[in-house]
């Protein structure tokens, strides 16, 4: 029999509010209200989905959807909003280091299709404009800028480009060609230091030369002048230590909630809910004090259910890229697996930023270990090893329609798993609403499932 | 590369010498010139093999082509236009300098490159009395100049030719002088190389637009035709940019696989009837 987690719907949720709000009250959480209230403002897909049933889940839900309206009061008070684009995680460890700066990922906007469904004004807009669905979802960046809708425009954009999707750094240069000004930076290629080449150890085991640590200090100084100017202060050193030290006690805390539910032979965190804490770090939803605040509640949930929770069979599944349609984290968990491992891009921006380094040395060596800007074969060492450690029994290569990454990465990412690990991987082109492809999606999944489980049976 | 004693090949097309071994099978996402590239690679000997990052379906053709290989470099060429971005690249051109001698045993001296780029011309457009056109774009399913002539058998002349390994982007070198050492002559290439950029793909690409703008003006075109293949989202991107801006017929000519379809030479001809009725 397929073990099927416990999760709550929106309408379910709505009933156990008042009981769920009481339990946050000490919390003090004062933008809480049913989720039936965000899909009434045109965010439907929370009608298909089923969420983790806890208080702190509720609470992360609500802190995500009303970014907006945060974004909107955080201008009225003064604030200046910095648009920060593509490098996943480092510009706003920057930005969240001055008081009246406050940071958040345009490219975020790729998720509107999905959550918004048929509502999404942000791709209309960017097909007016002649941008099509052959480009990856992230082109509702463009219309949502273009339309001034869904968050307001920040007064700074900082785009990291080089080592970079092509189809973001073409719609970065689109948004800048209708008269947005762009901080453009250079995220250089990772490529391995030459024999006698003075190098650097990264995380995850990388290294990289000395020289491209050097460059990205000099980027990261522009980057650090651009901000001060615009914030009207200067960014110090001493600030900059401080925003490192914050930065690091919210990844502290996303990776020890990453370690809890990975490594717990019970299921801790619903899916949805893990894939929505993690892609908080980037940018901390646009309030870092408040999400470290809800990682803390949210590991007090995950710790309590590992005294309570019985043993879970479910498939142990390492899932590699975001969804486009997040719905798929309940279809796998549907199907009888769950997440024990994931790489959705930013696994530079989960480990800690060296306190023992100049801040922008430290910061430098965090951009250098994007997994993105190096090569392919690295990344999938890295998950190679991560999934041997935490005991995945299958890895789920997520397709992004119209990402050119994803042309190449499931292959190497196969052959390097398939070598060493001899688990079975399994690629899944996700569209941002995969309604129409949700049978065939189940199936493909099911048959994953049963393929693991036939391995069980045999050893 | 002619410095260390190379004679450089530029491959911006399939032709008869370097071929596409396999009829490129179409895959979601990837770009078939890649493919094509990456075939003509495995199958052909090249003493060295000199890739770059100005774009991302051939950074990542790149790695795999590195795999298995040590004839292989990538050259980081910067999207940005910063002196610390021009000083990349010098480093990069220095790298590429050591690589090259490590495969052909023969340094470079400043001589040798100073003489190496007098000798570099660009390729020439034939100007024939016919519909001018602007061709802008990458790479092509067949050589420039087989493209070229089926142009002008549908009545145009590339009255502008801004294709990425055209005349438009390669630089002058005419001030280009050697320097004190070895080192400063590589700089000073890299210096002249990259101050004039002009790509699309740099960020801002807006020296892109002030040469079209100018070139738009003395060549007085007709239209303008992007050539690019499927997936190639710096020129889908770009092109709708360009049809905006120019405001002229615009025909985005996309390339699904390694060869030139009966369907995009109808669509040619269809484009040329429309720059001639205008």
């Amino acid at each position: 029999m397929t073990e099927i987690p416990n999760r709550i719907t929106v309408k379910e949720w709505d009933r156990r509010f008042a009981e769920d709000a009481a339990k946050l009250m000490d919390a003090h959480v004062p933008y809480l209200k049913p989720l039936t209230a965000y899909v009434e403002e045109g965010d439907t897909r929370l009608t298909r989905l089923k969420f983790d049933p806890s208080p702190a889940s509720l609470w992360l839900w609500n802190f995500l959807l009303s970014e907006n309206e945060r974004l909107s009061a955080k201008l009225e008070d003064g604030h200046r909003l910095v648009g920060t684009m593509k490098d996943l995680g480092t510009v706003p460890v920057m930005a969240y280091s001055l008081p009246n700066l406050t940071a958040f990922y345009p490219d975020g906007a790729w998720w509107i299709p999905c959550i918004m469904e048929a509502n999404a004004s942000a791709l209309k807009a960017a097909e007016e404009l002649g941008i099509n669905e052959s480009v990856c979802p992230v082109r509702a960046m463009v219309g949502a800028i273009a339309a001034e809708s869904d968050f307001p425009v920040p007064g700074l954009m900082v785009c990291a480009v080089g080592a970079t999707c092509d189809d973001f750094s073409a719609l970065a240069q689109f948004i800048n060609g209708l008269g947005h000004a762009i901080h453009w930076w250079e995220l250089p290629h990772r490529r391995a230091p030459a024999a006698g080449e003075e190098s650097v150890t990264l995380q995850g085991g990388l290294s990289a030369p000395a020289s491209l640590v050097s460059f990205v200090v000099e980027q990261l100084a522009e980057i650090r002048k651009a901000l001060s100017k615009y914030a009207g202060s200067e960014l110090t050193d001493e600030a900059l230590r401080l925003g490192i030290t914050e930065a690091n006690r919210a990844r502290s805390l996303i990776r020890e909630i990453r370690n809890a539910v990975f490594s717990s032979k019970k299921r801790l965190l619903s899916a949805v809910d893990l894939l929505i804490a993690e892609m908080l770090i980037i940018h901390f939803c646009s309030d870092r004090d408040e999400c470290i605040r809800l990682f803390e509640a949210i590991l007090s949930e995950v710790r309590q259910r590992e005294a309570v929770e019985p043993d879970s069979d479910a498939v142990r599944i390492f899932w590699v890229n975001p969804p486009s349609d997040i719905k798929a984290m309940n279809i796998l968990e549907d199907c009888g697996m769950r997440l024990c491992g994931t790489d959705f891009m930013f696994t530079h921006s989960l480990s800690a930023i060296p306190e023992d380094l100049p801040p922008l040395e430290a910061l430098a060596m965090c951009v250098l270990a994007d997994p993105m800007i190096g090569p392919t074969r690295d990344r999938a060492g890295m998950i190679t090893a991560e999934s041997r450690r935490l005991g995945a029994e299958g890895i789920v290569v997520s397709r992004i329609p119209g990402a050119s990454h994803c042309a190449f990465e499931g292959s190497i990412i196969k052959e390097l798993a398939g070598e060493e690990l001899d688990i079975p991987v399994l690629e899944l082109e996700i569209p941002p609403v995969c309604d129409a492809y949700e049978q065939s999606m189940r199936g493909r999944l099911e048959a994953l499932r049963e393929t693991v489980i036939a391995r069980r049976t045999s050893q | 590369m002619k410095a260390c004693g190379f004679t450089p090949l530029p491959i911006y097309s399939p032709s008869d010498e370097y071929p596409a071994a396999n009829e490129p099978v179409p895959t979601e996402g990837r770009c078939p010139w890649s493919r094509a590239f990456e075939d003509m690679i495995e199958q052909s000997e090249f003493a060295a093999v000199i890739m770059t990052t100005t774009c991302d379906q051939m950074r990542r053709t790149a790695e795999l082509l590195e795999q298995d290989r040590g004839d292989i470099i990538t050259l980081t060429v910067p999207s940005t236009t910063s002196i610390s971005s021009m000083r990349l690249y010098q480093s990069e051109l220095r790298r590429l300098a050591s690589f090259l001698t490590s495969r052909s045993g023969t340094p470079p001296t400043s001589g040798a490159i100073l003489g190496a780029a007098a000798s570099i011309r660009p390729r020439a457009s034939q100007k024939a009395a016919r519909t001018p056109v602007c061709l802008l774009g990458s790479h092509l399913p067949v050589p420039f100049d087989v493209f070229e002539a089926i142009l002008e058998e549908h009545g145009a002349c590339i009255a502008i030719d801004g294709m990425e390994a055209g005349p438009a982007f390669a630089p002058s070198l005419d001030d280009f002088t050697e320097g004190a050492s070895l080192e400063g002559t590589i700089n000073a290439l890299g210096e002249a190389y990259f101050s004039q950029i002009k790509d699309s793909f740099s960020r801002p690409n807006s020296a892109f637009y002030r040469w079209l703008s100018l070139e738009l003006k003395s060549a007085a075109p007709k239209g303008i035709i992007i050539a690019r293949n499927c997936w190639c989202d710096k020129w889908a991107i770009e092109g709708i940019r360009i049809r905006e801006w120019t405001g002229l017929p615009t025909l985005e000519l996309e390339f699904t696989s390694g060869e030139l379809s009966v369907s995009a030479i109808s669509r040619l001809e269809a484009f040329m009837e429309t720059c001639r009725n205008d």
